[in-house]
């Protein structure tokens, strides 16, 4: 294998890492769009999707597109729940006491889940065939071709859901000016849940997708994604669809890069720095304006 | 219920527990620790080592126990973690008073324990430890297990000799002194023996995705991997690499050994070799009856980790009866100097230095079994 290769291969790996960190971020910057708030406990909203998803697949014994759909609504009523009891209480305090809750709650769910599904490594259960496919020069694996359809395929329903429906009117409006929104007859409690519920949705089709490709679930597993997808987010411009897809994509791509021509041990090392650089020299993100249209 | 009657009844209780304690010190009893990973990211090996520590103080306890006294163990879990280990190690030094601590299993656990035991002068014999250092922390710090040095050049040998392979990759994790000495121990030796190494990658410990790495050594197309590391990490690069269309022989150690590899590395271990401390095909009336008495206990097969277990909780008692008291330099003589000691692994002679002197087995996974494919004696050949 020569090095353009090489090169191509570690394009197509980072691509597929950039996904999950995309639909992660993308639950980062919707919750952020509409009230503000960047909400820590989202990493663990992951991880809970890839539990629900192993037990979905184990004890329920079901295929993996029902399994995925169950997790998905499952970790939606955990993030409705979570912005019900800890976010919305909150809602006119100062930024800060909102944000240290949402630190909080994504401990809780670590605890919470180490407690209930053993803080032993779990072995996801493979619900599809290994396969490679050629493409020309390089290969991807069926579970890497997964994660990138299913994140291209969720982005552009989102994208559609946001700009085209009158529920993405109403986000945008509530995003843009609460009080206004609130005018207009818009129920702006239910908006923000279903914000939630959307934005769960997506970080628990990561974690599914994440088990498999990886083959590997724990308790932890949402802490070191979290973080990253939250950077991601901050990369493209937080608050910003378009944003958090290119932010994701980008830090997976990046990622592969350090590990091929660094060192591995730079790997979260880099991640962080970009996140300094960014907010040192475009606190808006790549593709942040001001007064650019948010959700 | 009033603030002075709530008073009362607290001081009552807290004096029960003042009083509790000198009771439960004396006795006829050998109070002794075992610190082990029971959950986290090794919690297999943790099991299989309670399981076998508990089997084998049971039978003592069962035959009389050490010069007519019982043992009585405290099982204390690290989660896999240095922390918890070295939290662990200051309770049952400070608390529980022990008289010995058996464990940690893992070297990382076992390099943030030592240091307290050897500080308190609190003897501690670790039945799994492999990593090199671990003895040289004290002289009141033994092993049950061979060392990490001794353990990569016998991969490094087999790889180079028996499979006459001459070209290899290695991939690690630099942040855990277990795979960093067993790449260190692999790389001497098989460049010693003529072998090269073309490509060698690293990661950190809980990383999961492999992917860029896997590419990298891809590339170079080696004849065989060595993957030292634990189960929970060489499962699933087994699985990616094998799915990135690497055919090269994968080379393990003993962290392999667990009845949770085969679903983390989704089958892919087949074909693959490990060095391990013992192999359940060997033909000794210790290991099969071990073997068939823990397996009616516990309903699976003990793997490595349960047979070290059990060889540590032997040396300890063994060492116990010779020194015929807690005392911690008696029992620190005892450790150093028991000999002839008939175990599941082989036969145990303890080393004033802390390791005993052991032979290794190689085993390849054959149908989704560890068959075994050659026996190692202590000199390493």
């Amino acid at each position: 294998m020569s090095w353009h290769i090489a090169a191509l291969q570690q394009l197509v790996n980072g691509l597929a890492l950039g996904s999950v960190y995309a639909l992660i971020a993308l639950g980062y910057t919707m919750v952020y769009g509409i009230i503000k708030l960047i909400n820590f406990a989202h990493g663990e909203i992951y991880m809970l999707g890839a539990y629900f998803g192993f037990y979905a697949l184990t004890l329920l014994n079901l295929s993996l597109l029902p399994a995925m759909l169950l997790s998905m609504a499952a970790a939606a009523l955990v993030g409705v729940l979570l912005e019900r009891v800890a976010y919305r209480p909150l809602r006119n305090s100062p930024r800060i006491s909102v944000l240290i809750t949402a630190i909080g709650a994504s401990l809780l769910f670590q605890s919470t889940a180490q407690l209930v599904f053993g803080a032993s490594f779990k072995p996801f259960p493979q619900a599809m065939p290994f396969r490679r496919i050629q493409l020309g020069p390089v290969f991807i694996t069926n579970r890497q071709l997964l994660i990138f359809g299913v994140a291209v395929l969720l982005m552009i329903l989102l994208h559609v859901l946001v700009t085209y429906t009158k529920f993405g009117k109403a986000m945008r409006a509530v995003a843009r000016d609460k009080e206004a929104a609130l005018l207009m007859g818009i129920n702006v409690d239910r908006i923000i849940s279903a914000t939630f519920a959307l934005g769960s949705a997506l970080a628990a089709t990561a974690g599914i997708l994440v088990g498999m490709y990886y083959n590997r679930i724990d308790p932890y597993m949402g802490m070191m994604p979290g973080l990253k997808a939250f950077v991601a987010a901050v990369l493209g411009g937080i608050g910003m669809v378009p944003g958090a897809v290119l932010g994701g994509l980008l830090m997976g791509v990046a990622e592969n890069l350090v590990v091929t021509l660094g060192s591995s041990t730079l790997r979260d090392a880099v991640a962080f720095a970009v996140l300094i650089v960014v907010l040192l020299f475009r606190p808006t993100g790549l593709l942040g304006k001001k007064g650019i249209e948010k959700v | 219920m009033s603030y002075d009657r709530f008073k009362t009844a607290l001081i009552c209780v807290l004096l029960i527990c003042v009083l509790a304690v000198p009771v439960s010190a004396q006795g006829d009893v050998i109070k002794i620790g075992l610190i082990s990973s029971l959950t986290g990211a090794v919690s297999t090996y943790g099991q299989s080592v309670r399981n076998a520590v508990t089997m084998a103080v049971d039978d003592i306890n069962a035959a009389g126990g050490i010069n007519g006294r019982q043992i009585n163990l405290v099982i204390l879990d690290d989660k896999g973690d240095g922390t918890e280990a070295a939290q662990a190690a200051r309770r049952l030094i400070d608390r529980e008073n022990v008289a010995l601590i058996l464990g940690p299993v893992i070297t990382p656990c076992v390099m943030a324990v030592a240091p307290i035991a050897q500080a308190a002068k609190v003897p501690m014999l670790t039945p799994t430890g492999t990593g090199d250092e671990i003895t040289s922390i004290g002289d009141y710090i033994f092993r049950g297990a061979y060392k990490d040095s001794f353990q990569g050049r016998i991969m490094a040998q087999f790889a180079a000799v028996n499979l006459g392979l001459t070209e290899a990759a290695i991939i690690y994790d630099v942040a855990n002194d277990y795979s960093v000495g067993l790449r260190n121990a692999f790389k001497a030796t098989f460049e010693e023996l003529g072998g090269k190494i073309v490509a060698e990658e690293s990661y950190s410990t809980g990383d999961t995705d492999f992917s860029a790495q896997l590419t990298a050594l891809a590339m170079r197309n080696p004849q065989a991997l060595f993957i030292p590391d634990y189960y929970s990490t060489a499962g699933p690069i087994l699985m990616q690499a094998r799915l990135m269309g690497m055919d090269a022989i994968m080379l393990g150690v003993d962290g392999w050994d667990s009845p949770d590899l085969s679903a983390l590395a989704g089958g892919f271990e087949e074909g693959g070799y490990i060095v391990n401390h013992y192999s359940a095909d060997v033909d000794s009336p210790v290991t099969q009856e071990f073997i068939a008495r823990y397996t009616a206990a516990y309903g699976q097969a003990p793997d490595a980790l349960a047979a070290l277990g059990y060889d540590g909780a032997l040396i300890v008692a063994k060492a116990l009866e010779a020194a015929g008291s807690t005392e911690p330099e008696a029992l620190k003589q005892a450790l150093g100097t028991v000999k002839g000691i008939d175990g599941v692994t082989g036969t145990i002679n303890m080393d004033p230095e802390g390791t005993p002197i052991k032979s290794a087995v190689i085993l390849q996974s054959t149908g989704g079994k560890w068959e075994l494919v050659d026996q190692v004696d202590p000199s390493g050949r």
